[in-house]
């Protein structure tokens, strides 16, 4: 819980999602945007201020050098996960439907940024909002969280950023379907075909911390606040994937 | 072969374009009777495609791999290039030096990649990340040279890897070429040796000797005035 401590009493959250682009502009102005296909990993830069104790945190400490700038940690904003409830405000889900719904949820096929989903015929009601662009998604078992860009509608058209509607679904082979961009492509090498989702204060962030900053203890005794060296850049671990 | 598509075209024509690189090393192991190949990218996840002698996936490395600029000539020219690999395990720098013992596993060599086959490919993506039909074979080389960079700065510890690459065309040019100017190596076919087969007289039996190179030893070294009158 070093890293989620951390996530829970720091000042600013700073979220870095841009991808490896070079930009060039030729003699007359026109842009020439060049995009290296990466993983895109969410990097969080957190500040956090000399306010825990050294008294009532040294558990911390220890897990904070356990980790160091190697092991990884699954941290979350949401209470589930550890996060404190002042915090699931950030990737709160934004759509209209509740758990049980949500539950039903399956991926039929997650292919380039396409992620398309089989919906459960729990859903009715056109006009029913499945997600808004910004939600966060992560396929079950795997700890990636993907956002959702805007909807490819079932007619074809373009994607368009906007919230995804029931009505904008397709049925295929009797099985409501629709399919959303996501932010980064789908880089995960299991099958994910059949496997459930997490939505908005659900999924976790599985990360590291490159720039582990050390720390100092003021005067103060035992109660001395805890001081640092800098501001934890947590990095999204893709190792794994 | 592959084709420059028509796909790719278009892909080439925006002004937004994503590609990715594939690295083939083909690595030549004395101790295996084949070569072992190493297919690796800049890309977000592992591809397949084939080539003219190969269907091979290239394992993702993102931006662990970095490739210098490349010439774009019309015509075949000789040029370098320089592949860098960062975060290589320091338990595996030995697999990149010469050829040698391997003593960690007996009766086998390193295989070393001085001297291996580099070929690198260009691939175009899509607005949703999907391959534009087969990446396009831009480079064809060896490695040169290498160098291992350890960069230890208190308790950070960093390997890179630069492979140096010449092309093909500086190969052949530096390839040195021709035949031993005496009798024996002349008259050489394959792995066998014509017998000269001469008579009491000197006089060669054998029509499929060529002598044209016989007195060549018998005036190696030998001074020549040339200009001088005949004297007889």
């Amino acid at each position: 819980m070093g890293l989620q401590t951390i996530i829970n009493h720091c000042e600013t959250l700073n979220i870095d999602r841009r991808r490896v682009m070079g930009v060039q502009y030729t003699r007359s102005e026109i842009a020439k945007i060049s995009e290296t296909p990466t993983r895109n990993p969410w990097r969080l830069n957190l500040e956090i201020s000399a306010g825990l104790q050294y008294s009532t945190n040294r558990a911390l400490l220890e897990s904070i050098d356990y980790l160091d700038r190697k092991h990884t940690e699954d941290v979350s904003f949401g209470v589930a996960g550890g996060a404190s409830p002042g915090l699931s405000f950030i990737f709160a889900y934004q759509g209209g439907l509740n758990q049980s719904q949500l539950n039903g949820i399956t991926v039929a096929s997650f292919s380039g940024n396409q992620l398309t989903l089989n919906l459960p015929n729990t859903i009715t009601g056109a006009g029913t909002v499945l997600f808004q662009s910004g939600d966060l998604l992560q396929i079950q078992g795997s700890p990636y969280p993907f956002s959702v860009l805007g909807p490819a509608t079932a007619s074809g058209s373009s994607p368009t950023l906007g919230p995804v509607t029931y009505g904008q679904a397709q049925v295929v082979g009797g099985q409501t379907q629709v399919t959303l961009t996501t932010h980064r492509p789908n880089f995960i090498t299991a099958t994910v075909a059949g496997q459930g989702i997490n939505v908005g204060n659900a999924c976790i962030f599985r990360v590291f911390c490159p720039n582990m900053p050390t720390y100092k203890l003021n005067r103060g005794g035992p109660d001395a606040y805890i001081s640092w060296t800098s501001g934890f850049q947590l990095y999204e671990y893709l190792g794994d994937a | 072969m592959t084709y420059f598509t028509a796909g790719i075209d278009a892909a080439l024509a925006s002004n937004q374009i994503t590609d990715a690189e594939f690295i083939r090393v083909t690595v030549y192991n004395p101790s295996l009777s084949s070569p072992t190949t190493y297919c690796l990218s800049s890309s977000y996840k592992k591809e397949t495609f084939s080539g003219n002698d190969f269907i091979d996936s290239f394992v993702p490395l993102g931006g662990l791999v970095s490739i210098s600029g490349h010439q774009r000539d019309l015509s075949p020219t000789s040029y370098d290039t320089q592949i860098t690999l960062i975060g290589i395990d320091q338990t595996r720098i030995k697999d990149i030096l010469e050829v040698g013992w391997n003593g960690d596993i007996p009766q086998t060599y390193h295989a070393g990649l001085k001297g291996s086959k580099i070929e690198i490919w260009r691939g175009f993506y899509d607005t949703r990340y999907n391959l534009i039909d087969t990446p396009q074979l831009r480079y064809t080389g060896i490695v040169t040279s290498y160098h291992i960079n350890e960069d230890r700065q208190m308790q950070i510890d960093t390997f890179t890897l630069t492979l140096q690459c010449s092309s093909y065309k500086t190969v052949l040019e530096n390839r040195f070429a021709g035949r031993h100017t005496n009798g024996v190596s002349w008259n050489t076919i394959g792995q066998t040796t014509v017998a000269p087969n001469y008579d009491s007289n000197g006089n060669p039996q054998n029509s499929a000797y060529d002598t044209g190179m016989d007195r060549v030893q018998a005036i190696h070294n030998t001074t020549f005035n040339f200009g001088l009158p005949v004297s007889s």
